[in-house]
């Protein structure tokens, strides 16, 4: 089995697992409050570090690209924010950023 | 939705199982731009299948992307790591989902927990004001989850099977990080969210040289803990 395979299959039963185990516990697993809360920030801090860093990476072609990376970042977080759905985020991000993107080349 | 009880009489499409396939089917739509980014990551990948099997293993797009990139920049034990920290959060998920599925045989509990995700979690919770039985939100959520879950892997599959196109189109290398937005906003609740949001691009700005898997770590940490004073200095 390769590497990869390893990784998949790790991830793919500990997600199962993060999934399942309340389900299974039906109830009796009760988190102290601090662990949930805390839990919540963990996710939207993991989908922030994972959009910059890919903004980061998508930014690296010079001033152009990093200028309407930049915008079309801005626009889709707060269409985002302010609960537009997912086709409009995207739809308004993309076409904020081709368009500074031209106009800064 | 536009009824908590079905109507007796009516057709299939007015019980809770028939509508669920419909209201999920938009979601679909908009996850399409997602699915084409994990898609394209996958086709990149040296073991093609091995990484295609996440789609429906991990089943989760962020996790899946995560786990892809720190497999190539910091190895497998550090990818695993990431893998399971990006999707921590779906243990707050299942413990908030658990009502209706109290007293089931724990293979119904299976199958419902490895449906989970982001948008069927969002789904299950108006479930509780909008249908009358649990056994109406059992099905809802059977037939919604399982929609979602086939949906989402012929989508990826699809993108895959045309990446090396896809990679081709440099226009839509900013895509990515714009369907992870998509993902964020909703996360984001208050000024707690939004320091736990700002900690976080912080670290991941200024992360850029360290390996993939210690970034996550160090915007997670920072992220929950700007978070947790918050809402302490708030008297939560």
């Amino acid at each position: 089995m390769t590497g990869t395979w390893l990784v998949i299959a790790a991830v793919g039963f500990g997600s199962f697992a993060l999934r399942f185990l309340p389900l299974l516990l039906a109830g009796r697993l009760r988190w102290p409050d601090g662990v949930s809360r805390a839990l919540r920030h963990v996710g939207t801090a993991t989908l922030v570090y994972v959009t910059v860093t890919a903004a980061v990476a998508a930014g690296r072609g010079g001033w152009p690209q990093a200028a309407g990376m930049l915008a079309g970042l801005a626009a889709a977080g707060w269409l985002s924010w302010r609960g537009h759905r997912p086709l409009t985020v995207v739809a308004a991000g993309l076409a904020l950023a081709w368009l500074v993107t031209a106009a800064a080349a | 939705m536009t009824q908590a009880h079905p109507i007796p009489g009516r057709s299939w499409f007015s019980r809770p199982a028939g509508r669920a396939t419909l209201d999920v089917l938009p979601m679909l739509v908009g996850y399409a731009p997602f699915a084409a980014v994990v898609g394209t990551a996958v086709a990149a990948q040296q073991d093609e299948l091995a990484a295609w099997a996440g789609t429906g293993l991990i089943y989760g797009g962020a996790a899946q992307l995560a786990v892809l990139g720190a497999l190539v920049a910091s190895g497998p034990g550090m990818a695993i790591v990431v893998g399971l920290v990006v999707n921590a959060r779906l243990l707050v998920y299942s413990t908030t989902l658990v009502g209706p599925w109290r007293g089931e045989p724990w293979w119904r509990r299976a199958i419902a927990a490895a449906m989970l995700t982001d948008p069927l979690w969002a789904l299950a919770l108006r479930l509780d004001t909008e249908l009358g039985t649990d056994a109406d939100r059992r099905r809802y959520y059977t037939r919604s989850g399982a929609t979602l879950w086939v949906g989402w892997v012929m989508m990826v599959t699809a993108a895959t099977v045309a990446g090396s196109h896809l990679r081709g189109v440099t226009a839509l290398a900013v895509a990515p990080p714009l369907c992870l937005a998509a993902m964020v906003g909703p996360t984001v609740r208050g000024r707690a969210g939004g320091a736990a949001a700002a900690g976080a691009a912080v670290v991941a700005a200024l992360s850029g040289g360290w390996p993939s898997g210690l970034g996550l770590l160090a915007a997670v940490a920072v992220g929950a803990a700007a978070g947790l004073l918050l809402e302490r200095g708030e008297g939560r």
